[in-house]
């Protein structure tokens, strides 16, 4: 017998690829969710993550940078927050 | 002294009275005989008065000696007990004669045959008439003058004898009888008759009313008006219940009538029946209106007996729901419609054997009829409170309702396109014909009907939906399963066709508003996002160097997983051609969208297969399990179970299911020498046993049954623990031991019926036995 | 959005605090008014070493509305002994919920409110600032310098608050033991013999047994919560529901009376009695609520 597959309809998940924890440290929402701000995921509703390993929900972090009281730190570490480049 | 009807013996006895009568007037006793003289010429004429008076005697008028002895006789005062003795005689004469003459022979025969029957009742009359006219013949002579009151009296006197005697003779029971089956005679043939057809009243009717009126003149001589009035009235009452039941039950089943049910009553009661009564007795306007109102009556109760009935064969009903329209006017008959319809729904629908779809299209049913009768909706909410009840108690209510609104065909769920059909058209046209009580401006506004119930809300939504969806104080219910429904559909689809799917979602936003569905939102674009990417994979000019292609059949939907319903995911071996394909999907994705990253279920999603045995091709959509089983039959014909689950990395009862839908459709089967083998079948063979194995389609997505089970896995170690310690444990004992020993921090809230799902499960799944009502250990 | 934001996030944490699984015992918290951006506090100070130990004090804690990029703030409601805190209103200075813009004294940024704080981990240094206060920043000058100069008259006064403070108790409370998370205490002693007790009488009896014996009592209080979680089944539940009525009006006096006499921790009895927290979802065992539910709609009845 031959069995010829015509059309293999898969399905998957996906995921961001970060070794981290799965929650943003500011709104507290899984990563593969949104933040609070946004309705879809993914390329939406992206991560940014620092020099100093810790990842937030783009919008979150840029929302507490924006402020004056966040003088540019990681809500986490307190170090003077840089996006990591590679 | 007594009287005996012989006039001989009579006039003897006569005669002694009158001697001694004449004897005492003089008071000394003494005889004289002049008064023996004046005695025997009494008696002379007495005798001659009395044998032309004899009832048998003919009527011949009295010659003049005749009136002479009667002259004579007045003088002698005689005359009052010549009446007597007459009345005795008549009497007499008619209970021989008279009576035998009045019964019929052959009752039974006649009966059936109104033209016998009438003619048996004119008999009677007629006979009675005569016998009225033989025996007041010789009265109208004797008492004939007019002036002398002792006349008139003596004339009452007889007559009122006589009525007696026609009484008696018409207390006869078979004569009632006839006369009662004569007067239902004439009503039927005023209508119709037995076999529903129109006789065709306007020729026999003059014929019939002669008749009648034949009757009635007899009936006036006899002078028993009284009586005849109280019979026809008496027949009415029982004709008109029984003609309105049989005419006018289940007349949705009939043909069309030309003229609305009451207009047809009306014209009946008013036109024949009256007619018929008032040839016979009089116009009686009273009659007739007591009638007509016995007639209504008669429609109402038997609309409000029907009303069930009408429900169920809605919309072919619709004409009957005109008549039952006047059921609402009075209170007592909104009360009993309620009461009635509401014992039918508990006697014929809300009990076990009913399918839930079929309750519920009876429901939507019932609001379109009680809609229909009575638009402010009072009734309908008293009348549907046992059937909303009923549906919110049984458990796949929802499931029903939410397959019916996305037109999901399933044989457990039934027909509710409806609800589908109601979806599509709805767009959110909440209608505000509904009165709100709210709004002050409203001149038309009137209060609720007394008989609404003290909750009663004018509900606004006047669609099923809103009906059904009300049943439940949450949406949360239906939110859940609808995100189940669509969850799997979109996972059936097979090119990312999601138009329907969005058009759904789209309605059912709607109803229940944006943010409870907003998940549905996101799996919605997920897919549309798939099918970007997938198609962005498949571009040949975005092949890296150093990459291979992906394969065209290979296609993925790539979910956000946190906004889908949970997965029912195990692992899965698949076909080593398809893994690879699958790799370098990930490895595009990765390089299409930087920083993330796949991971496969293996179980979800369907494939089309081409089978080409040696004497047949076959092609199959499947699911992904099924294929890789039937891919492993590429390299060898048989297999073991054991092979098979260790090779696909599937659990025993996957591993079954699959085989079962190869060997349903004849291209595996089990060899007969060795359980738990089986073999390809590459030539098709006859199927010797037919093996029906439930091929119920099967969700990719964890139903909430399933997940609560999952979860509850987690006591199964107390589970064990106890069952180890006492052998044997019915559920209530194993519920309040999960209570009192799983430490606070884990927590146990698991209702019984939880506990009881899982249970069954682990008997299942062969790790414990359920005998006798208690849970034991499998060893 | 933001407002959404802010309480969706609240929620969540407002979830987490108050499940007795992860709350911690020191404080016991409730939404004013079930509004999400103010939490009433009340924070017991468990730990026995401490001199405010026994101390029931209640505090208020305001969110803002774009919380968590700004810090919330605290007081107590009764202005509390103690160099950090002002005794005009009860407010708390303590460098975690000072956003950065505040020009306060020299604190390093790493005191500074970020938004990876929590709830959490602000009631966790307003406890141990307790226990530690900050010398620098005196918002109680007297208390401040009573605690650096006159260590005997300071603890007095904290003391003497403890007592007063007692008083907030509400009525009924029990207050918890232990400082760490949930502790389960020792289990009921599960007597051997009650495993092969008669299955029936045990679970279906209504008696109370006032002697105490642990496990009788352990059983009919459980048929009680076993009842409140089965669903709303119209026979099952009039049945059991009746009884359960019975039953807890003569556990309730038995209750009490075991409490006085066992000093141990009845972990089973108050995790069915605890009216502490207000127990989310189904955790939420208040019996004396079961009544209205078994009662039908009157208008249903109506056949």
């Amino acid at each position: 017998m031959k069995v010829t597959i015509n059309r293999w309809n898969a399905v998957s998940t996906w995921h961001w690829d970060h070794a981290q924890e799965e929650l943003c440290g500011i709104c507290r929402v899984a990563f593969e969710g949104t933040c609070p701000t946004c309705k879809y995921p993914g390329d939406d509703c992206p991560l940014i993550i620092g020099d100093c390993k810790h990842a937030f929900h783009m919008h979150c972090l840029l929302k507490w940078l924006t402020t004056e009281s966040s003088k540019g730190l990681c809500p986490m570490c307190r170090r003077k927050f840089k996006t990591a480049t590679d | 002294m007594s009287r005996p009807a012989n006039p001989w013996l009579a006039s003897k006895g006569l005669l002694y009275d009158i001697v001694f009568q004449a004897a005492d007037r003089r008071g000394d006793g003494q005889l004289f005989l002049n008064d023996a003289e004046a005695a025997r010429s009494t008696a002379s004429d007495w005798q001659l008065v009395t044998s032309w008076m004899m009832p048998q005697a003919l009527l011949r008028s009295p010659g003049s000696t005749i009136l002479a002895a009667a002259a004579r006789l007045r003088q002698k005062n005689l005359l009052d007990r010549l009446l007597n003795w007459y009345i005795d005689s008549v009497r007499s004469h008619f209970a021989l004669h008279g009576l035998p003459a009045i019964k019929s022979p052959d009752i039974s025969g006649i009966m059936s045959d109104p033209i016998s029957i009438g003619n048996s009742v004119r008999r009677v009359l007629s006979t009675l008439c005569d016998a009225l006219h033989h025996y007041m013949f010789p009265i109208s002579f004797l008492y004939a003058e007019d002036s002398s009151k002792e006349d008139m009296l003596a004339r009452t006197r007889f007559r009122h004898s006589l009525n007696a005697m026609i009484d008696i003779a018409l207390s006869d029971h078979e004569f009632q009888l006839m006369a009662r089956l004569l007067v239902e005679h004439q009503l039927a043939a005023c209508g119709r008759n037995e076999e529903q057809q129109i006789i065709d009243r306007e020729e026999d009717e003059p014929k019939r009313l002669a008749f009648l009126a034949g009757i009635r003149q007899q009936i006036d001589i006899l002078g028993v008006q009284d009586r005849m009035e109280r019979i026809v009235a008496d027949v009415y009452h029982t004709f008109i219940p029984r003609y309105v039941s049989q005419q006018y039950a289940r007349i949705w089943e009939q043909e069309e009538r030309e003229e609305p049910l009451m207009v047809e009553l009306k014209n009946l009661i008013y036109g024949p029946i009256s007619r018929c009564i008032s040839t016979l007795i009089r116009r009686d306007e009273l009659l007739e209106a007591r009638l007509l109102e016995l007639a209504t009556e008669c429609l109402v109760k038997l609309g409000i007996k029907e009303a069930f009935d009408m429900v169920i064969y809605f919309p072919d009903s619709i004409p009957a729901l005109e008549y039952l329209k006047m059921c609402l006017r009075t209170q007592e008959h909104r009360a009993q419609l309620v009461t009635t319809f509401q014992n039918a729904c508990h006697a014929r629908l809300l009990h076990c054997g009913a399918n839930t779809s079929d309750i519920i299209s009876f429901y939507m049913s019932t609001i379109k009829v009680f809609r229909l009768l009575e638009p402010r909706g009072v009734l309908l909410d008293k009348v549907s409170r046992p059937i909303r009840r009923y549906l919110r108690d049984r458990e796949d209510t929802v499931k029903c309702i939410v397959y019916g609104m996305l037109e999901v065909e399933d044989a457990n769920t039934g027909d509710l396109s409806e609800l589908g059909k109601e979806l599509a058209a709805a767009s959110g046209a909440q209608n505000a014909d509904a009165v709100d009580d709210n709004d002050y401006f409203n001149m038309d506004w009137v209060p609720d009907p007394v008989d609404a119930a003290p909750d009663f809300r004018n509900k606004r939504a006047s669609d099923f939906i809103g009906s059904l969806l009300s049943l439940y104080d949450n949406k949360e219910v239906f939110v859940k399963e609808i995100v189940v429904v669509l969850a799997n559909r979109l996972l059936e689809l097979k090119n990312y066709e999601i138009d329907r799917e969005m058009m759904h979602l789209e309605l059912l936003k709607l109803l229940f508003g944006e943010s409870d569905l907003h998940n549905s939102d996101v799996m919605v674009k997920d897919i549309l996002e798939s099918k970007r990417v997938d198609s962005n994979i498949h571009d040949p000019t975005t092949v890296a160097p150093g990459t291979y292609p992906v394969a065209g059949i290979v296609h993925a939907s790539i979910l956000s997983r946190l906004f889908w319903p949970a997965f029912r995911d195990e692992d899965l071996v698949l076909p080593s051609v398809i893994e690879e394909q699958l790799n370098r999907y990930s490895a595009k994705f990765s390089i299409l969208k930087s920083a993330r990253k796949l991971t496969w279920l293996k179980r979800l999603g369907t494939v089309d297969v081409t089978l080409e045995l040696e004497d047949r091709t076959l092609d199959f959509t499947v699911s992904p399990d099924r294929a890789s089983m039937i891919y492993l039959f590429q390299d060898k014909s048989t297999y073991t179970l054991n092979e098979l689950t260790a090779r696909l990395n599937l659990d025993e009862t996957m591993t079954r299911r699959a085989l079962g839908f190869w060997i349903k459709n004849d291209v595996l089967k089990e060899d007969e020498t060795c359980k738990d083998k089986y073999i390809l079948l590459e030539r098709a063979e006859e199927r010797k046993k037919k093996m029906l194995l439930d091929d119920a389609a099967e969700s990719s997505v964890q139903t909430a049954e399933e997940k609560a089970t999952e979860e509850m896995r987690i006591y199964w170690s107390y589970v064990n623990g106890m069952l180890t310690n006492i052998p044997a444990l019915p559920i209530d004992r194993i519920q309040s031991f999960l209570k009192m020993l799983i430490p606070k921090e884990v927590g146990y809230s698991r209702s019984v019926d939880e506990l009881r799902d899982f249970l069954t499960v682990m008997v299942a799944e062969e790790k414990l036995e359920f005998v006798s009502g208690s849970y034991r250990l499998k060893k | 959005m933001s407002k959404s934001a802010s309480s969706s996030l609240l929620l969540k944490q407002y979830k987490d605090l108050t499940d007795p699984k992860r709350a911690m015992p020191s404080f016991r918290i409730e939404l004013k008014d079930g509004n999400i951006y103010v939490w009433n506090v009340a924070v017991m100070i468990l730990n026995k070493e401490s001199i405010y130990h026994g101390g029931y004090f209640k505090a208020e804690m305001r969110f803002p509305s774009d919380y968590p990029f700004n810090p919330p703030t605290f007081r107590f409601l009764r202005p509390l002994f103690h160099p950090n805190v002002y005794p005009k209103d009860g407010g708390l200075c303590v460098s975690i919920l000072h956003s950065g813009v505040d020009a306060t004294s020299g604190e390093a940024p790493s005191e500074r409110w970020s938004p990876a704080q929590s709830v959490e981990s602000v009631l966790v240094s307003i406890l141990s600032l307790l226990e530690d206060p900050n010398p620098d920043s005196p918002a109680n000058v007297d208390a401040a310098v009573a605690f650096r100069n006159d260590r005997e008259k300071y603890n007095n006064t904290v003391r003497r608050q403890v007592e007063k403070s007692k008083e907030d108790i509400p009525a009924g409370f029990k207050i918890p033991e232990s400082e760490v998370y949930a502790a389960p205490q020792t289990e009921d002693e599960v007597d051997d013999e009650f495993w092969y007790e008669d299955a029936e009488t045990d679970d279906d009896s209504d008696e109370v047994d006032a002697s105490g014996d642990d496990d009788d009592e352990g059983v009919a209080n459980f048929d009680g919560s076993d009842d409140e979680d089965v669903d709303m089944e119209d026979s099952e539940d009039l049945v059991s529901g009746k009884r359960v009525d019975t039953n807890e009006t003569s556990l309730d006096s038995d209750t009490e009376t075991t409490l006085m006499k066992t000093s141990q921790d009845r972990k089973t009895l108050s995790a069915g009695r605890e009216p502490l927290t207000p127990a989310p979802e189904n955790e939420k065992v208040d019996l004396l609520r079961e009544t209205p539910h078994t009662k039908l709609d009157p208008h249903e009845t109506d056949i």
